[in-house]
């Protein structure tokens, strides 16, 4: 007889209250931080300024400088990599700290908007004449999308806002592998 | 002798046991059972502070495009032969998009412990030029310039008005700047309260 109130008031003593706040660091392990997480998909209307300097040699004697201007559309991906986010726990407290937003991958130009029949050529009248050739097309081409890349990696606005987005994906998962009430656990936010 | 007060003393013993058993099964019966005290948080207060946070909320965007001045009124801006226009030129500037914080509607789902936010479409409210570049620019007089911007102006106002893939990221940004503002009034309603801004 004792012993079964003994054990009552074991569990009674050691159960109750307790939560699962000691697997917190454990649940969250769980999480899968690792690779890309694109958050944001910017979109830009550009202009590409292209120039086609005049040969030089016999063969492009008296040509021109030459130009070509082309009005484009492209979305860029925005996000942040899962690999440098750090989650530590210390009892119910959750310390995320997260990495600045980058651009990942190639922009992604829009075809139909970078098409021969938007392209605004500068006047050649050069005697010897100078055109802007497929391979030409390519490069200015070649040359939004670095255009494109450049600005986003520059636009701190946009980057902040891929990091928010990644903070926002980041807590829904912290509050699903946490097994816990929000109540529970207290996160700290760090973000580069 | 003291067999009998032995014997005596064991239903005395075991009917402690018993009653003391009972206690602590009641006792573990209101633990388990008890619940946590409901927020008294004054809901609608709650929302009339949120709606009264008003402002516009804007975003600005890059939106470069080119511009042709014709040489005869009403010509065919899709020609891409220069000899058609006075003068083509590159423009850079920017528009700035927001929405109308009027036409904003909050609702709390309190079935499913959710502050709804719903938008209108974004809106183009201005635009700015930041520079200009002609084709075959050393050919053109200095005075065009100032035409020149006019055009450029007209140009991304026009274009970007009737842009529905800047409309929707407009939008889009809008909705991540209004999920973080109004995460803290939903932190505000209780726990468990999420955002959803549609």
């Amino acid at each position: 007889m004792k012993k079964i109130i003994l054990l009552i008031m074991v569990i009674l003593l050691t159960g109750c209250g307790k939560g699962n706040v000691e697997e917190l660091g454990q649940n969250l392990k769980q999480m899968e931080l690792y690779g890309n997480l694109v958050t944001y998909q910017a979109y830009y209307h550009n202009v590409i300024e292209y120039e086609k300097k005049a040969g030089s040699g016999v063969t492009h004697l008296l040509e021109q400088d030459r130009e070509l201007f082309v009005e484009y559309k492209g979305t860029i991906k925005l996000g942040i990599s899962l690999d440098e986010v750090t989650i530590d726990v210390q009892g119910n407290e959750i310390n995320v700290k997260i990495p600045k937003a980058k651009v990942i991958g190639d922009p992604n130009i829009d075809e139909d908007s970078f098409k021969e029949e938007n392209f605004m050529e500068s006047k050649d009248t050069g005697l010897n004449k100078n055109p802007i050739t497929a391979d030409d097309s390519s490069k200015a081409l070649k040359q939004a999308q670095e255009e494109m890349k450049k600005n986003a990696q520059e636009d701190q606005e946009l980057l902040k806002l891929a990091q928010n987005r990644a903070k926002i994906v980041l807590e829904e998962n912290i509050r699903q592998f946490s097994m816990l009430k929000e109540n529970q656990y207290v996160i700290n936010w760090k973000l580069d | 002798m003291e067999e009998n007060i032995q014997k005596k003393k064991k239903p005395i013993k075991l009917l402690i046991g018993i009653i003391f058993i009972v206690i602590i099964a009641v006792v573990v019966i209101l633990i388990l059972t008890s619940k946590e005290g409901k927020e008294t948080v004054n809901l609608n207060a709650t929302l009339e502070k949120i709606v009264e946070q008003n402002k516009l909320e804007t975003v600005t965007f890059t939106y470069n495009v080119v511009g042709k001045e014709c040489k005869e009124s009403g010509c065919n801006k899709h020609s891409n032969n220069i000899d058609d226009y006075k003068y083509v030129v590159s423009c850079k500037g920017t528009v700035t998009s927001g929405i109308d914080f009027k036409k904003v509607k909050i609702n709390l789902d309190e079935e499913n412990k959710k502050l709804v936010v719903e938008i209108p479409e974004a809106n183009i409210l201005e635009t700015n030029i930041s520079s200009t570049n002609f084709l075959n620019g050393d050919k053109l007089p200095a005075d065009e310039i100032v035409s020149a911007r006019a055009l450029c102006k007209k140009e991304i106002l026009q274009k970007s008005a009737a842009d529905m893939e800047l409309k929707k990221a407009a939008k889009e940004q809008v909705k991540i700047i209004l999920g973080v503002y109004y995460e803290k009034w939903a932190k505000s309603l209780g726990d468990g309260y999420k955002v959803e801004v549609k």
